[in-house]
């Protein structure tokens, strides 16, 4: 505004000519001196009292004034602040759509910008936080953000996640182009529109190979450690790509986000043919489906804690096992050295395994054997055994044992390099005993003097047993009471005896002798003696005995038992006796 | 701007060649190996028609065969298709025709290019002219095209683009 507005030009630029004196002619004067300046004043009055006017005015200039002044300083600016900001409070009590409309444009990259920033400050100062922080875990992401080139933040990021939806993609569902797609900053999403078709080809080949209705759709995709949430309405689909695990409730989000899109672009959706300009404001709307939740990382020393008992307990076991592991080893090889016939030449352990070698005379005992009793692991043992014929008495008495095979009434010693067989055996195997023994390491003379042939000894023993027996005689053919028994066993008894003579070939006779007392005559007593011993040869056959091998005798009263009998006694010469001439002894029949 | 966005079908019988096509025309590759198309490839190209912006997305569709046919519900949504026969083999040319008619059937008269693949085999070339040139007399769009030289692959496709830009044009085809 010009603040000096000048008038006397207007004046000059006016001259008037001064005529008469009268007072017309004065106001005519003043009229014309004084009337441009008075008709000045008039319209300036008018302009200054009427506001409409001043109004109109001040329109002109305040665009101008208002540059001028903010070039100027921030005063005005300042000045206005209050008004501002009451003015668009008041609008937007009043109707907040023009206030909305007017910043909608500027509001959503705004947000986008501040959620960018956000993160990237985020992972700025996990950065910071983490360099310093130096573990095992720590290390290990660091190697993999060298690995696979992201930041350092990002991989933390990526492992401290419970979820992040990625990416959001509005699909157009009958075509399956993409309508809208947004996506996480620092995400690289490949062509979402190439992936908003292979989407939806899933989903038809889904509905396809299961026979599914229109109506039906898959709700869910897992590609390894992303999930593909899909909600579908009538004309569009939106799918979320997440990473983690997104809690249920997102699930809800996903279903109201494309109800308003359906709700607010059903006319767009219809008509959609391929431009997706009218669905660019739907980007917001998707936006806000961008979550993440980053886990608490709780510290607790639980772990490492655990860990360490777990490292110590294992390791208490493994020394248990190895501790024990070597004992019984340790008690193998001791059983080893001990064994007759086994010589340890070199024992040790190579590779976690053991081993032994040496000489073991096959008669010996069986390593496996030993090591089984004592518990050895069989599969970590290596053996050399090397055969050998040892000269240790035991084990030459052990060989000498299964090359003979003695019958149980034969013992074997040994004394110095002699061996003894002694007792009795059949006489089949006392004939070829000696023939066996004739090579055999560790022996240089076998001596089977007191080697007996048993059936032999056993002839003698029953020959002896029935020269034993006498019967005893009442009257002439008359047997003592109770001497029946005796008949009958000697019967049993020369039975056996002919049938062992029999089979060695041996004759055999038995002579029965019989005796009487001494009173009565020589004659007498010889005839009663004969009486007597054909009496017991007929009772003998009658009992199976064949008869010739009986032979009766009289030996009258020559043969008393003892001479020295007192009379009274006399009674128990009345007898027959038995002499055996055969098989084992040499005494001729008489 | 963004460009607008059209599906694209490319169908035809088994080994015509779809696949090399979509892979000549967007990757400029090409390779003598076969690999068996199962169920659907998604790939995307943006080209320009006039001023116009144009994103296609090819869906490159598993042969029709006897014992695996065309998939209909893959054609839902599609602004146009090229049909591919293999002029080595003549009979895949009646297939097409057949295909044809199915497609049309499923998704309604929308346009499509027919695509004569595998040009570079001259000497073994088994389609006969005269069934072409009533092809051809019936509004039907024609290309020869090698994938393995690239010959044809491009203009296939504009083809096909111009026709989807036209309003309200009949696309060709039997009435
Ligand atoms: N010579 C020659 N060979 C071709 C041409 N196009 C494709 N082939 C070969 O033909 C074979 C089949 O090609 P694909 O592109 O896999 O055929 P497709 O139609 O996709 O087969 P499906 O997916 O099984 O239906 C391959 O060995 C290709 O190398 C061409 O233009 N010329
Ligand atoms: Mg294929």
């Amino acid at each position: 505004m010009n603040p000096h507005p000048s008038w006397s030009s207007s004046a000059e630029v006016s001259p008037e000519k001064a005529s008469g004196r009268s007072r017309d002619e004065l106001a005519e004067i003043r009229e014309l001196l004084l009337g441009p300046e008075k008709q000045a004043l008039e319209h300036l009055r008018e302009r200054l009292e009427d506001p409409a006017q001043r109004a109109r005015e001040v329109s002109g200039v305040l665009p101008q004034a208002v540059a001028l002044a903010c070039r100027r300083d921030q005063q005005l600016a300042s000045a206005l602040v209050p008004a501002v900001e009451s003015a668009l409070g008041v609008s937007v009590r009043r109707d907040p759509s023009p206030v909305v409309n007017a910043v909608f444009p500027i509001i959503g990259p705004a947000i986008r910008r501040a959620i960018a920033e956000a993160f990237s400050q985020l992972v700025q100062s996990l950065n910071e936080a983490l360099d310093s922080s130096f573990s095992l875990r720590g290390l290990r992401w660091r190697f993999e953000a060298a690995r696979t080139g992201k930041s350092f933040g990002e991989v933390v990021l990526l492992h401290t996640l419970v979820y992040r939806v990625e990416q959001l993609f509005l699909i157009h569902r009958a075509s399956g182009l993409v309508l809208a797609h947004v996506q996480a900053p620092g995400i690289q999403a490949m062509a979402p529109d190439a992936v908003s078709g292979m989407l939806t080809a899933i989903q038809d080949f889904a509905r396809d190979s299961f026979h599914a209705g229109q109506s039906e759709f898959l709700h869910n995709l897992q590609i390894g450690e992303l999930a593909v949430w899909i909600e579908s309405s009538p004309l569009a689909s939106l799918a979320a790509v997440i990473r983690g695990q997104a809690p249920p409730e997102f699930r809800a989000v996903l279903q109201e986000a494309l109800e308003r899109v359906h709700r607010e672009h059903s006319g767009d959706l219809e008509a959609f043919r391929g431009d997706a300009a009218p669905f660019e404001v739907c980007r917001a709307e998707l936006e806000a489906c961008l979550r993440q939740k980053l886990l608490e990382r709780r510290r607790s020393p639980f772990k490492a804690v655990a860990l360490v008992v777990l490292v110590v307990a294992a390791a208490a076991v493994w020394a248990g096992v190895k501790i024990r592991d070597q004992r019984r080893w340790a008690s193998y090889v001791q059983r080893l050295r001990a064994e007759p016939g086994i010589v340890v030449t070199a024992t040790g352990s190579r590779g976690g395994r053991h081993y032994v070698a040496g000489l073991r005379d096959p008669i010996a005992a069986v390593p496996a054997d030993l090591r089984a009793a004592l518990g050895v692991d069989p599969a970590r043992v290596e053996e050399d055994w090397q055969p050998f014929q040892a000269l240790t008495p035991s084990l030459v008495l052990r060989r000498a044992r299964s090359a003979l095979q003695p019958p149980p009434g034969v013992q074997l010693r040994l004394e110095g390099d002699v061996l003894f067989v002694e007792g009795l055996a059949p006489a089949d195997w006392i004939r070829t005993a000696a023939a066996r023994v004739q090579r055999l390491t560790g022996v240089r003379d076998v001596d089977l003097s007191r080697l007996a042939d048993a059936e032999a000894a056993t002839l003698v023993l029953r020959q002896q047993d029935i020269e034993g027996q006498q019967l005893r005689f009442d009257d002439a053919t008359r047997l003592a009471s109770g001497q029946e028994p005796i008949l009958t066993a000697l019967a049993e008894d020369i039975l056996a005896l002919h049938q062992a003579a029999l089979v060695r070939g041996k004759p055999l006779t038995i002579s029965v002798v019989g005796h009487t007392d001494q009173t009565g005559t020589d004659e007498q007593n010889l005839r009663i003696s004969l009486q007597r011993a054909e009496w017991v040869t007929q009772n003998l056959v009658a009992r199976g005995v064949p008869l010739h091998i009986l032979q009766p005798v009289g030996m009258g009263a020559q043969q008393p038992l003892r001479s020295d009998l007192p009379p009274e006694q006399w009674l128990l010469n009345r007898r027959v006796t038995f002499r055996v001439h055969g098989p084992a002894s040499d005494s001729p029949p008489p | 701007m963004t460009p607008i966005q059209k599906k694209v079908c490319l169908v035809g019988a088994v080994s015509v060649g779809k696949t090399s096509l979509v892979n000549r025309y967007v990757h400029s590759l090409f390779s003598e190996k076969y690999l068996v198309t199962i169920g659907v490839k998604i790939d995307a190209k943006t080209l320009r028609v006039g001023d116009v912006g144009l994103r296609l997305l090819l869906w490159d569709l598993a042969g029709d065969d006897d014992f695996q046919r065309l998939n209909a519900s893959y054609l839902r949504g599609s602004a146009g298709y090229v049909l591919v026969a293999d002029g080595s083999r003549g009979h895949t040319l009646d297939a097409a025709l057949d295909i044809q008619s199915r497609v049309a059937s499923a998704v309604g008269p929308i346009p499509f290019v027919l695509a004569l693949n595998k040009s570079d085999l001259r000497d073994q070339w088994d389609v006969d002219g005269r069934a072409l040139a009533e092809l051809a007399a019936r509004g039907w769009l024609i290309r020869h095209t090698s994938a393995k030289l690239g010959t044809g692959v491009q203009e296939v496709f504009e083809d096909l683009a111009r026709l989807l830009l036209a309003p309200a044009s009949t696309p060709p085809g039997p009435p």
